[in-house]
């Protein structure tokens, strides 16, 4: 990661505690990049709204600091307090909280109309709505908006204000699932042309696949794991984070529902009825099939490949399979020994297209790890 | 005061489903004796209104409510009680904010002071505003020998007693709505710059206009129907004091036909008010 | 004010009856400006029907005239209904059944009052036309509110008032707490004010007799009731008047 690396007065660092009166303790140590999305990943109730909500000082912390650039925003043992209104850090709300009574366009320019504190250097309102395809609704008010819609306008509205970082709280939660492959597919446009440290809740790991340079997990107020999503899905460190990002997630080609798996001249069979283009693709570890012999039947995903590693992990086995794809394979323990898998046994390796999740891409490379 | 988010927005979701809950079809079967005291009770609010129209003399209305009486009360009635909205208005919103927004210690002892007109006799209300500013009161006193200005036995009496008994009609409106509205809005304003008067005008009033509305609306009809605190507090002069319900008072034993006219118009305009607001009053309660 | 709607059935009089055979209490409405007077009467009466050998319950409700009448021809049950004028009498006499004939009870005429030590330096009626002052009057229609304004016509005077007041108590009380500087009252008033009021006479010429009336009605009490009358008619009950200020009835 190039970002350690750069000085630190770039980027922001949280090194907080704080405690809601009810027991919960957030106590959170984080650094992003000033050129970095980090996507934030925990279950419910793990903390991550309250931390953003400390990052834009709508909560003060209890202990510890809060550094924007070498800003200080908030140090509880100096007494530093910037307000939210002072911190000029874009938010992007789960649930978007447009001003209802403001139009489109005044949503969009609130930060400019109102936000005195804020310089007005900004991409600029009539940009942003363009770019955001919000020009033509510029009159109407959100309630009568389309979810993705909303997202569009909350998404302007924050990045109006030119902001030194940027939040953005389960972005795509609220959408249904059209919308929210829209909203990816421009948050992957957009994300890397905002100037500042970005943190993305999610969770959902194709988000975080495609959208971070690096994944921080949060479970119950502290972080678990930090690292890029390929560290992270090798070595998981809690049951969460496993479940969570122990899956095969794989770059690829789709050209009518067959998709040409990058880095490899593997062709899998899907039911994807999306667009020709890039695509992100789903392969759950419990859903690849291992056999001695070709199998016959069914599945025509089927190729020979070989066994690279092999590792138990209480009732199953989890092997790691070699060219041409990389894929992490979970089979039982007894299936593991009839099969007698050990680096470098030879398999034949199945799944079923339908067992094949495929996401719209993005056309720019994602950053190499 | 910096606000925070505290509670999560389920507004729009819970709205629509208690709406959907509303228009479920009524059970076939409705009971007895649930309807008996149902129908009974409608009936014991129903009858004096009909009591009320069987003696109005329909035909001599317009003469008796152009009579100078009339005419004198009902624009003391008008002024006054636009006077003590108007009032109402420049308090009671801020301090509805202040009761919904800001965390202090003894907040319900605050709330009950504030509320306390509500279910106070008016009369106790009209001697305590005399006991405080009337001419031998706390602050009357001080304030008539530094300035001459004496609040009862005018216009003025009766603005402060109207204010002082309709103004909580508008502070529980406007704090019920500032409570559902939350403050998570509030919050995002202010990630956007906006400094805490900016988010009050442009935020927090914005949102919850429609309850100041029906918040000010009820204000007015309750001031316009003040009789126990004005006739305590600012006395009871044609021209400078008598309102409407004064002047029912006094022409009831006198006059009765005007007495009843003007029981009309009241009547007319409380029920055109609570029509109007139908369900925006009791939803936000 | 409440008006009870369902009425104690009014049997009527039953001369022959004893007033160990009537029921409930004896009600007294009696007129505001008579409250003290009023009051000790009762007790002067409860005291003489003991010593006959008789105990009575007698309920007092006291009120402007003009309310009490209101509450009489809307049926309010009352044995004993004392006015301080003649015209309202005649109009409850109109609808309500008596027990005998109304009889004058007292008299007493009108007067200036004003807050102890006479803040405002009120010398005459004529002050009464001084807009810079706080006056009360009674309101018309009311008793004490016709005596006065009957006075003010006499004097020619016309006063800028600042409150018309439903019954004569209301308006001493303003008078007591400092918040009027002047008003016109019965002079039966100052004897009972233990002097937290100062008073000026008004001339003869423009003043007035102002007569308060007592009637029996033909209620559920109509013996006890006429009982009634007749104590506070006697030398006695006459005494007790005297004592509040008043003039004996003539």
């Amino acid at each position: 990661m190039s970002s350690l690396s750069q000085p630190s007065a770039d980027g922001l660092k949280v090194a907080f505690r704080r405690s809601n009166g009810d027991g919960f303790v957030l106590d959170v140590s984080l650094e992003i990049a000033g050129d970095e999305t980090v996507a934030l990943l925990g279950p419910n109730g793990a903390g991550k709204s309250t931390l953003v909500e400390v990052i834009a000082g709508l909560q003060a912390v209890d202990a510890g600091a809060v550094v924007l650039n070498g800003t200080t925003l908030d140090d509880a043992i100096n007494r530093i307090f910037v307000p939210a209104d002072s911190r000029r850090i874009g938010v992007v709300f789960q649930d978007y909280l447009l001003f209802d009574h403001l139009s489109v366009h005044d949503n969009v320019a609130f930060s400019q109309q109102f936000g005195q504190k804020h310089s007005s250097d900004g991409p600029g309102v009539t940009t942003l709505m363009e770019q955001l395809d919000l020009t033509p609704l510029a009159e109407r008010k959100p309630p009568s908006l389309s979810g993705g819609q909303r997202q569009r306008v909350a998404l302007a509205r924050a990045l109006a204000m030119n902001p030194s970082a940027l939040m953005l709280d389960e972005p795509m939660a609220a959408l249904d699932i059209n919308a929210r492959s829209a909203v990816r597919c421009l948050l992957g446009q957009l994300l890397p042309t905002v100037v500042g440290p970005r943190l993305l809740i999610t969770h959902d790991p194709v988000d975080a696949f495609l959208l971070a340079d690096r994944i921080c997990v949060l479970e119950g107020g502290r972080v678990t794991q930090v690292g890029t999503t390929e560290e992270i899905r090798r070595r998981p460190a809690t049951e969460y984070i496993a479940a969570a990002m122990g899956t095969n997630l794989l770059h690829g080609h789709n050209t009518k529902g067959m998709i040409n798996m990058a880095g490899s001249d593997l062709q899998l069979h899907t039911v994807y009825g999306g667009s020709d283009g890039p695509v992100v693709v789903t392969i759950a570890p419990n859903t690849v099939a291992l056999h001695q012999r070709q199998p016959d039947g069914s599945p025509r995903n089927t190729w020979s490949t070989s066994v690279a590693t092999v590792e138990r992990r209480g009732d199953i086995t989890r092997v790691v399979l070699a060219a041409p794809l990389p894929l992490e394979v979970d089979i039982t323990v007894s299936a593991a020994d009839a099969l007698d898998v050990q680096p470098g046994s030879k398999v034949w390796a199945a799944v079923k297209a339908t067992e094949i999740a495929v996401t719209e891409g993005r056309s720019m490379p994602h950053r190499e790890t | 005061m910096s606000p925070s988010i505290s509670s999560p927005g389920v507004r729009g979701s819970g709205v629509k489903s208690h709406d959907r809950a509303g228009r479920r079809a009524t059970p076939t079967a409705i009971p007895k004796a649930v309807m008996v005291p149902a129908v009974l009770g409608l009936l014991f609010f129903a009858i004096p209104l009909i009591g009320l129209a069987a003696r109005t003399p329909w035909a001599d209305l317009p003469g008796l409510l152009t009579s100078p009486v009339v005419v004198d009360a009902l624009r003391l009635s008008m002024i006054s009680s636009l006077a003590a909205t108007a009032l109402a208005a420049i308090m009671g919103v801020p301090l509805a904010w202040f009761l919904a927004r800001v965390h202090v210690p003894g907040k319900s002892i605050i709330r009950a002071l504030v509320t306390l007109p509500l279910v106070l006799p008016p009369v106790v209300g009209g001697a305590a505003l005399l006991f405080a500013l009337g001419r031998r009161g706390v602050l009357g006193g001080p304030i008539e020998s530094a300035t001459g200005f004496l609040l009862p036995f005018s216009i003025w009496g009766v603005i402060v007693a109207n204010t002082f008994v309709a103004m909580p009609f508008l502070v529980i409106t406007v704090e019920g709505a500032l409570h559902s509205s939350g403050t998570r809005h509030e919050a995002a304003a202010a990630t956007l710059g906006a400094g805490p008067l900016t988010i009050f005008r442009r935020i927090t009033l914005p949102m919850i206009r429609p309850s100041i509305g029906a918040g000010l609306v009820l204000t007015w009809a309750r001031a316009l129907g003040e009789f126990g605190a004005t006739v305590t507090f600012a006395g009871n002069a044609p021209g400078s004091t008598r309102t409407l319900p004064l002047a029912v008072f006094v022409t009831l034993g006198q006059d009765r036909e005007t007495a009843i006219a003007i029981s009309m118009i009241l009547v007319v305009v409380s029920l055109v008010v609570l029509i109007a607001l139908r369900d925006r009053w009791w939803r936000n309660l | 004010m409440i008006v009870g709607l369902a009425m104690t059935s009014a049997c009527g009089s039953d001369p022959g009856g004893t007033t160990a055979d009537e029921t409930g209490p004896l009600r007294i409405l009696a007129a505001a400006s008579l409250t003290d007077a009023m009051t000790d009467l009762v007790e002067g009466f409860e005291q003489q029907m003991r010593s006959d050998g008789s105990d009575v319950n007698v309920e007092l409700n006291i009120a402007g005239s003009a309310t009490l009448r209101e509450q009489l021809l809307a049926g309010a049950p009352a044995d004993v209904f004392a006015s301080a004028n003649s015209n309202i009498m005649a109009e409850v006499a109109a609808t309500i059944a008596l027990e005998g004939e109304p009889v004058p009870l007292a008299s007493t005429s009108m007067i200036l009052a004003m807050p102890a030590g006479n803040p405002a330096g009120i010398t005459g009626l004529a002050d009464l036309a001084n807009d810079e002052l706080l006056i009360g009057l009674c309101s018309p229609g009311v008793p004490c509110g016709d005596f006065a304004t009957e006075v003010l016509t006499k004097s020619g005077v016309e006063p800028e008032v600042d409150t018309f007041e439903d019954d004569v108590r209301s308006l001493l009380t303003r008078i007591t707490a400092d918040e009027l500087d002047a008003a016109i009252v019965y002079s039966s008033d100052i004897a009972s004010s233990d002097g937290r009021v100062d008073s000026l006479a008004i001339p003869e010429a423009v003043n007035v007799k102002a007569e308060s009336q007592i009637a029996a009605l033909a209620g559920s009490n109509p013996n006890l009731a006429r009982a009634f009358v007749n104590y506070v008619t006697s030398a006695d009950g006459q005494a007790v008047l005297i004592n509040h200020g008043f003039d004996p009835a003539s």
